[in-house]
């Protein structure tokens, strides 16, 4: 990498940047000072306001709360009978377990005997 | 620990060559004169540290990372801005007395408005704020290389825009 500047970049190098007018450096010195400053309180002042949760954060907390207590009030206190077809076709869980086992058996031999 | 410096301190020393940078991005005046002040107000809030080796270096960073944040910020503004840029270029360089100087200046400053940004920024900090390639890539936060290239594409450009120009005033 050569870094010898050649005549072209030392004349553009002799070439001198324009200065800033007299005026800016207060101005911005002046804003710079009060911006660094601590921010004046007055002696009274009231607490500040506890940080407010964001808006879709309540909204999506209501949204919720809504939903669950619209469950609530609308499901029944007894699941309903289930439907005919399911029931016909599930043998009967309050059968005693030896019927169970036959009727399952049963199902099976069927399902088999049809393929 | 030497003591860290004031801000007129660093406006004095720093400030015009931050505020070309800033034009460099911005190509209004009155665009690098508010990113300049924002940086003055940023530095006045924070604590400078002292044992900085090369604050014009350190500062040009700062002034960097601000710059691309403005950019982000106003990317649509930007594109109108630099094509005005390009037909009319805030003046760059001070008055001169010699009128070859003077003109050479005034083609300069538009030959810079043409090129790409990220090669008028190199080459600003190469050629007037007396950067190495080391320490442009570290403002920049770029390889060494591209650095290298972006202001050797630069020269290039800048040398064949003001070509004419040059071989008249400094015949061979």
């Amino acid at each position: 990498m050569n870094t010898n500047p050649d005549a072209f970049e030392n004349d553009l190098r002799a070439l001198r940047r324009r200065a800033l007018p007299d005026e800016w450096r207060s101005e911005m010195l002046q804003a710079a000072a009060a911006a660094g400053a601590p921010p004046v309180m007055p002696k009274t002042h009231a607490a500040p306001a506890a940080a407010r949760a964001p808006r879709w954060l309540v909204a999506g907390w209501s949204l919720a709360w809504a939903a669950t207590v619209v469950m609530y009030f609308t499901t029944p206190p007894e699941p309903a009978a289930p439907l005919p077809s399911y029931s016909a076709e599930m043998p009967d869980s309050t059968a005693p377990p030896a019927l169970l086992w036959d009727q399952r058996a049963a199902a099976i031999a069927a399902l088999v005997a049809s393929n | 620990m030497p003591a860290a410096p004031t801000l007129p301190d660093l406006y004095d020393a720093h400030g015009a060559g931050l505020f070309h940078y800033f034009t460099s991005f911005t190509g209004s005046e009155a665009d690098a004169k508010d990113l300049l002040q924002e940086l003055f107000m940023k530095l006045a809030r924070q604590q400078i540290p002292g044992d900085i080796l090369n604050m014009r270096a350190w500062l040009l960073r700062m002034a960097h990372h601000h710059a691309i944040d403005w950019l982000r910020r106003h990317t649509v503004r930007r594109r109108a801005e630099e094509e005005a840029h390009a037909q009319a270029p805030a003046e760059m360089f001070a008055a001169h007395d010699d009128p070859d100087q003077a003109e050479l200046a005034q083609r300069l400053t538009r030959a810079l408005a043409l090129l790409p940004l990220e090669q008028r920024s190199v080459a600003q900090l190469k050629l007037w704020d007396g950067l190495t390639f080391e320490e442009i890539a570290e403002v920049q936060g770029i390889p060494l290389n591209t650095a290298a290239s972006r202001y050797r594409y630069a020269l290039e450009k800048l040398r064949s825009e003001l070509r004419p120009l040059y071989d008249e005033l400094k015949p061979s």
